[in-house]
């Protein structure tokens, strides 16, 4: 099957320093992606070329068959794309409700956009009581649910979450990816996640990527990638211990 | 005596009323751009002679020039944007505002090249007839500038606060990166603002003009507008609209009890005053940290 989002050789850069070095990835409908990758790695600007935000220099981002790269971001979400930015973009003076409903800006229906807002309400309850607040008085965690509720209401087809639970409780991390994976079953949404938690990632998705210094070094199920010793050390903190109990201070990731 | 004091307060209330829907233009842009359009006060000059056009030379019924008026005025704003702030976005909000200042002087020497540097009079569709309130007479051109700047006011909340359109304006304001992947528009929405706060300082111009006459120097008047948003704390609308008419009623009234020549700098020494004592205006908040 083909698949819904692809990008091939993307190549974005600010100014003279290259942040991405020719990305290739391929995102399978219904499917859970994760992209894991360092500070910097260029994790965020692949989303942000996905949805319109920044104009890739070179290379192509394909959805459901379509070029998309260097359309204008309206036209992307209109599209299907929907995405979580990192670190919480609230409107922080508008309620909670308005913030919602801005999510479902580009849509007509006021009737179904009323009954969606309902639902957003049924998967985070905490927003309901809290809908005449302005956002900004939210938690971290509150604002997450917050800005995920409002990326959905738009019904994308596809979600791009960049690190959800960034400067989270661990309790409110597992409530959100319980969350990220009761929409991808309910809604059959796609769903491209991009993590520094790669534990939780990696249980979440069915398949990752593995991006440093802007290139994927691995592409792989996540179940292989698991098993993977470089991962393991470099991602999942396992540490491999020498003979004399003493770790090899020299080892170099190598990616195979 | 006290009669005397209730009309001079009543008048205020009218004049700053105008200097309120000025200092809402003011707000809607700085709120949106981070921008402080000095233009403001030219870009009412300018509504008030459309209208005066409409009015005198096409012999308009009067409804319709306002109408009109509030059209031309909308596309206006657009313009300005489009062909003078949108190609500095990313430079410095100082060079936005100097050329701000600029658009203002352009607009202004355009309309006398226009209109010539006469004053000019219309009557704004009302005659100035008093309305008597048992001892009180107070003037119908007042009531219907005070009555036109409360329906704006009602209008304005209403757009900011139950459309759709309205609150996308506010959600750019506050987050360009959140709006633009909510696929809310963000170059068209920083038009609109500008198309709207030129209707809004279009109308005060129609409403200044009973009372002020329409001479292409009228853009001056903006500046009252500025201590009016100041005190009102830069960034609050209700707060431009109280600013306003505090400015107006203070210098209604230094104009009767103060000395010759308080009035005209009554509103700069309120300003210096906020400025001294509660820097952040009446409604406006300390600067927040925000993560």
């Amino acid at each position: 099957m083909a698949p819904i989002l692809e990008t091939k050789n993307l190549e974005v850069s600010y100014g003279p320093v290259n942040v991405t070095k020719g990305i290739s990835i391929g995102i399978e409908e219904g499917k859970i992606v994760t992209i894991l990758g360092a500070n910097g790695s260029g994790k965020t600007t692949i989303l942000r070329t996905i949805s319109g935000i920044i104009v890739p220099d070179k290379g192509t981002v394909t959805y459901k068959g379509k070029a998309i790269q260097g359309m204008e971001p309206e036209e992307i979400v209109k599209m299907g794309i929907s995405q979580v930015p990192e670190g919480r973009e609230i409107f922080h003076d508008l309620s909670v409700y308005k913030n919602i409903l801005m999510g479902a800006f580009t849509r007509k229906d006021k009737k179904e956009v009323d009954k969606d807002i309902e639902r957003m309400y049924s998967y985070f309850p905490l927003l309901k009581e809290r809908a005449n607040q302005y956002a900004d008085t939210l938690s971290g965690g509150e604002q997450q649910m917050l800005v995920i509720a409002r990326a959905l209401m738009s019904r994308p087809a596809m979600l791009l979450l960049d690190e959800p639970s960034l400067g989270l409780a661990p309790a409110f991390v597992k409530k959100i990816f319980g969350i990220i994976r009761q929409i991808n079953e309910e809604e059959k949404t796609t769903i491209l996640l991009v993590e520094q938690n790669a534990k939780m990632a990696l249980e979440l998705a069915s398949h990752g990527f593995i991006l440093e210094v802007g290139r994927i070094v691995m592409d792989d199920s996540t179940e292989e990638l698991r098993k993977n010793p470089d991962v393991q050390e470099f991602y999942l903190g396992v540490r491999e211990e020498g003979i004399r109990g003493t770790r090899r201070w020299k080892k170099k990731k190598v990616w195979r | 005596m006290e009669l005397q004091l209730v009309q001079q307060i009543f008048s205020g209330i009218a004049i700053g009323s105008i200097y309120a829907l000025v200092a809402v233009g003011f707000i809607l842009i700085y709120k949106a751009t981070d921008v402080i359009s000095f233009a403001q006060g030219d870009i009412m000059m300018f509504g008030a002679f459309v209208a005066y056009t409409f009015l005198t030379f096409l012999h308009l019924p009067f409804i319709l020039a306002v109408v009109l008026t509030l059209a031309v005025m909308a596309v206006f704003g657009i313009l300005i944007e489009r062909v003078v702030l949108r190609p500095l976005v990313g430079e410095s909000v100082l060079s936005m505002l100097m050329v701000t200042v600029g658009v203002g002087m352009v607009i202004r020497n355009v309309a006398g090249m226009i209109w010539g540097y006469d004053t000019y009079q219309f009557g704004g569709g009302i005659s100035d007839v008093p309305v008597r309130l048992g001892e009180l007479a107070l003037s119908s051109v007042n009531l219907w500038i005070i009555g036109v700047t409360v329906v704006m006011v009602g209008a304005l909340f209403y757009f900011f606060n139950k459309t759709k359109m309205g609150i996308s304006m506010e959600a750019a304001s506050q987050n360009q990166l959140a709006a633009y992947l909510m696929g809310i528009g963000v170059k068209r929405v920083f038009s609109n603002i500008w198309a709207l706060s030129a209707v809004v300082a279009a109308v005060g111009g129609i409403l200044l003009a009973p009372i002020h006459f329409v001479n292409y120097n009228m853009g001056f008047i903006g500046l009252r507008a500025f201590p009016a948003a100041v005190l009102g704390g830069f960034g609050s609308i209700p707060g431009a609209i109280v600013g306003g008419i505090i400015i107006g009623v203070s210098e209604s009234l230094a104009g009767i009890y103060l000395p010759a020549g308080f009035k005209d700098i009554f509103a700069y020494i309120i300003l210096i005053l906020v400025l001294l004592i509660r820097p952040e205006g009446i409604f406006g908040v300390a600067e927040r940290k925000r993560v």
